[in-house]
């Protein structure tokens, strides 16, 4: 109840007594006095009332890239008793404090208090409760409370403005097109069964319905007419050298996500758990970000057993990996992935890997290494130029 | 505003030692006055701390020692230096002899008493110290600092001279006392942004006026309290 300067005051009073008492100087008697009774008002004053006190608080927006601002409003309202002294005190866990003061507020007022938060680095913050510290004039005691809600901030990964995608079905301009085509001769993605027709290819009879409808049945497949993809996040621990080329490597990873949905891809986003779906008109934009705000290294985990199940789950289109040191082990889920994604590409965060670097080259993959200022952009963009069967950006 | 009415404060609280000295020291016939040696001396020491604001606190202390050593010796033995400053053979045994003296007063003499060379010196380094003590309290935001120091040495001041303290002292003591709880009294953290009303308008973290309130209640408790109670402490106090 009371403060650090209560208790000192209280302390000087006494001692200021106890001399008076050795003294008999009556001045010191007043000293003592004095103090003693500014801290006897002090209580008296702070035992009016508990504050009841209303928190609003609006963040702008709730979710933001790594390195931009949010701004935080607090409507303060006093349903309780005047208050005087009061401080407010606003917590985003790990990122920093804000503190307001007022020299009072009055029964039925709001008042309201702004602050910007630099958000950095990716994650999710919680915000509040706020904590409202009232005290007397003389600051010799006061009183704590909460009040507010917690909220959420999350602070999805930095991201870079990517131009330029390598030539992946659905964008490829020979075989592009706006709408579902079935082709006799092809395509990539199952349409419709029909009865077979002389001159279809036998490989495609499906033989259960066949034998379920006692006729030769066909399946009749489609041209892709969305662009697919799937973005591959490394979390081995083994993978990283340092926390920053993780941070880099997840960077890469969000960029190309968002790049990716810029230019109507549907992906697949794996991070070591389930896969997340990401298209231009769904919501798994801001839940693959949610992920990636969270995400960390894992230790032991297998990529051969992530390959299989993803092949599994099939999709098809590009391939994009992000990584530290690129290692056999991606390799492997490279090469198992690329009968369904025929175009890959391979983001390394950590430079002086050149050696693994090349097998990934040699494998077809086109790799874009971090440059020396920790920037993804001017590598991609350089690579997509330079890429032969690139596509310019926008098309 | 807190801090403009400490550095108030704190002056008021100088003058008030300086008016106090006034009532424990009498003038000697054969010494410098000290009523011209000594706020010289406070004013010495505010200037010095002003002066070297920006240096390390080391060497702040170094150039008030040698400033002090100065005005020990220019004020004790000055008619034992050479050059006005150099001190001589003569210089370390009659400084002896004075301070000597001058604690022989310190300990057994009864205010008021005469104002002879080395209390004088006493004196004018203890307010050098109060008023750089206060200059540095200005300079470094510490406003209770330089409150607390010339009240503290007013105390001092207050239990040494035999005369009881009469009304006057009181209040002028409760006055200057609770502005000084006052004046501290900001305990708004330095960081802390101001709340604004709905119109935008930014509302004063702090305002003296409750506090003055709660401080004059107080004071006058204090010097009430002692006419009041004062009669159940031993005249002369406990210790005699």
């Amino acid at each position: 109840m009371l403060t650090q300067r209560g208790w000192a005051t209280a302390g000087a009073g006494t001692a200021l007594a106890l001399l008076w008492f050795l003294f008999g100087e009556p001045e010191l008697g007043v000293a003592s006095l004095l103090l003693l009774a500014a801290v006897v008002a002090a209580l008296v004053w702070i035992r009016r009332g508990k504050p009841r006190v209303e928190i609003r608080r609006h963040t702008s927006p709730m979710a933001v890239h790594d390195g931009d601002h949010a701004s935080v409003t607090l409507h303060v309202s006093n349903d309780g008793v005047p208050l005087r002294q009061l401080t407010v005190t606003d917590e985003v866990t790990g990122l920093g404090t804000a503190e307001f003061a007022t020299a009072s507020l009055p029964r039925r007022a709001t008042y309201k208090a702004t602050y910007r938060v630099l958000c950095r680095p990716r994650g999710v913050y919680t915000i509040g409760p706020t904590n409202l510290t009232v005290s007397d004039p003389l600051g010799l005691a006061s009183l704590s409370t909460t009040a507010g809600r917690v909220d959420t901030l999350v602070v999805y990964p930095a991201v870079e403005e990517l131009s330029g995608l390598p030539d992946v079905l659905g964008r490829n301009m020979a075989i592009r097109a706006h709408r579902p085509e079935h082709s006799q001769r092809g395509g990539e993605d199952f349409y419709t069964l029909r009865e077979y027709q002389q001159g279809d290819d036998l490989r495609r009879i499906h033989w259960p319905s066949s034998a379920r409808h006692d006729r030769l049945m066909i399946r009749q497949l489609e041209i892709p007419w969305q662009a697919r993809s799937l973005v591959v996040l490394d979390v081995r621990a083994e993978a990283y050298s340092n926390p920053a080329s993780f941070e880099a490597a997840v960077s890469g990873a969000a960029s190309v996500i968002r790049h990716l949905i810029d230019h109507s891809f549907e992906t697949q986003v794996w991070m070591g758990g389930p896969t997340v779906s990401v298209g231009p008109a769904n919501s798994g934009y801001a839940v693959a970000m949610e992920r990636l705000a969270e995400v960390g290294t894992q230790r032991g985990l297998e990529l051969a057993a992530a390959a299989s199940r993803l092949r599994y789950q099939g999709g098809g289109g590009m391939l994009v990996m992000a990584t530290g040191t690129p290692d056999a082990s991606l390799l492997g889920l490279a090469r198992v992935l690329s009968p369904e994604y025929p175009t890959a590409a391979l983001l390394v965060a950590e430079t002086g890997s050149s050696t693994s670097v090349q097998d990934f080259q040699r494998a077809g993959v086109l790799t874009v290494t971090i440059d020396g200022t920790g920037s993804w952009a001017p590598s991609w963009n350089r690579a997509m130029r330079t890429s032969w069967h690139a596509v310019s950006a926008g098309s | 505003m807190a801090r403009r009415l400490g550095w108030f404060v704190g002056a008021a609280g100088i003058l008030l030692v300086l008016a106090r000295l006034d009532q424990v020291l009498e003038p000697a016939v054969d010494t410098p006055d000290w009523r011209l040696i000594v706020p010289a001396a406070c004013l010495g020491g505010i200037l010095v701390t002003w002066a070297t604001a920006r240096l390390s606190p080391d060497r702040q202390l170094a150039i008030h020692l040698i400033a002090l050593l100065v005005l020990l010796l220019r004020i004790t033995v000055s008619d034992t230096l050479s050059f006005g400053i150099v001190p001589t053979g003569e210089t370390l045994p009659a400084l002896a002899e004075r301070m000597a003296y001058a604690g022989e007063i310190v300990r057994f003499g009864a205010p008021p008493v005469l104002a002879v060379i080395g209390l004088v010196a006493l004196v004018a380094l203890g307010l050098w110290v109060v008023g750089a003590v206060w200059a540095w309290s200005v300079t470094s935001g510490r406003t209770w600092v330089g409150v607390a120091a010339p009240l503290g040495f007013y105390l001092y001041l207050a239990v040494v001279d035999r005369d009881p303290s009469t009304l006057p002292w009181h209040i002028a003591f409760a006055v200057v006392a609770g502005l000084g709880l006052v004046a501290t009294s900001n305990a708004v953290p330095s960081g802390a942004g101001h709340l604004r009303s709905l119109d935008e308008k930014a509302l004063p973290r702090w305002e003296p006026a409750p506090a003055g309130r709660i401080a004059s209640v107080a004071a006058v408790v204090g010097v009430a309290g002692v006419l009041v109670f004062g009669g159940f402490v031993p005249e002369g106090g406990a210790i005699n």
